[in-house]
């Protein structure tokens, strides 16, 4: 499995680079990320020097990593090339990893194939859309059939106002969960562990905790541009057949003004507009 | 005696943390230059024993 991912060089290139992951010998890539994405920042928010347990930036010039652990049974073969229009540069760049290494998420074991268990894989969904208001999406979205858990997923949004923050965030045990699921976030700063649009004093606009983490708030009184991260190895969610995380642009009251247990119908809570969403999830699944 | 034991040790070790041996791998560009045109890092292959050919780097 790799255990280790860095890049710099020139800036953006290196920030935005196409990073493909082809594992044992498929032909496309199963994993392709941009390292800032990977990280859960985006519109390339200049932020310097900040880190967790599993990715961060250590430089103000590139310098993204990650310690994700992408298992593989026969080969990996790992690619780099500019993000589609950047101009050319330099780039320094490592990835490692280990034979044989066990992942465990916190005392949830992905089974790698030892003693006959199963072989897991990683899955990198992205979303890249427009959503119109109270829409929904599935940041997650594993089919009937198959197991697994959560790994990470980041969040990011450009939207006319705060009031697609309203987004409950829910989770789906197998494809066949109805709605409301498992609630994870009554809005979407608090499934970052935030609250009240990331009131978070002193014109702070980031922060990095163990498994969440602001990576880009802007907010100027009307449109915001926002992007987030969160790690599920503390708090892990599971699927057993299929299943997945949903998350709305903005969320609504129902009749007695409580929020995220109402599919349909109800009072829009603000004035949600278009939002243009990039997100993605890494996901193990067997 | 000691031996057998003491492979066997090795090979429950190796059982329950994967079924192989803990190796690592990996590989690097320095000051290389990124274009439009895919170029591979790492291009890394496992043999059915659990023994490993060795790392081909295009830079």
């Amino acid at each position: 499995m790799t255990t280790h991912f860095w890049i710099t060089g020139s800036t953006p290139q290196s920030d935005t680079a196409t990073i493909r992951y082809y594992v044992d010998g498929e032909r496309m890539a199963s994993i392709e990320f941009q390292p800032q994405h990977a990280c859960g920042v985006a519109f390339d928010d200049p932020e310097n020097v900040w880190g967790n347990k599993w990715a961060g930036k250590g430089s103000n010039a590139g310098g993204f990593f990650h310690a994700f652990r992408v298992p593989f049974y026969k080969s990996l073969t790992v690619t780099y090339a500019l993000a589609p229009g950047a101009e050319k540069g330099s780039i320094f760049i490592q990835v490692r990893g280990v034979e044989n290494l066990p992942i465990a998420m916190d005392g949830a074991d992905v089974p790698t194939g030892s003693n006959g268990a199963p072989r897991a894989r990683m899955v990198l969904q992205r979303n890249n859309l427009t959503m119109a208001p109270l829409e929904y999406l599935s940041v997650v979205d594993m089919p009937a059939g198959t197991q697994g858990l959560v790994f990470q997923t980041m969040i990011s949004f450009s939207a006319a106002n705060v009031h697609t923050l309203e987004g409950c965030v829910r989770w789906y045990g197998t494809a066949s969960t109805a709605f409301p699921g498992v609630l994870l976030g009554t809005g979407t700063e608090d499934f970052y562990s935030s609250s009240h649009y990331f009131k978070i004093g002193g014109g702070a606009t980031h922060y990095h905790l163990p498994s969440v983490g602001l990576t880009h708030f802007v907010s100027d009184g009307g449109a915001v541009e926002f992007s987030a991260y969160r790690y599920q190895d503390m708090d892990p969610l599971f699927f057993s057949d299929g299943g997945g995380m949903q998350w709305r642009n903005g969320d609504v009251f129902d009749g007695d003004g409580l929020k995220c247990f109402l599919q349909r119908g109800g009072h829009a809570i603000g004035d949600p507009g278009p939002a243009d969403v990039l997100t993605y999830a890494w996901v193990y699944t067997w | 005696m000691h031996t057998a034991f003491a492979v066997l040790l090795v090979c429950l070790a190796g059982s329950v943390l994967g079924g192989g041996p803990l190796r690592n791998f990996g590989t690097g560009v320095s000051n290389g230059k990124i274009t439009d045109e895919e170029q591979t890092l790492l291009n890394y292959t496992l043999s059915d024993t659990g023994e490993v050919s060795p790392c081909a780097c295009s830079q």
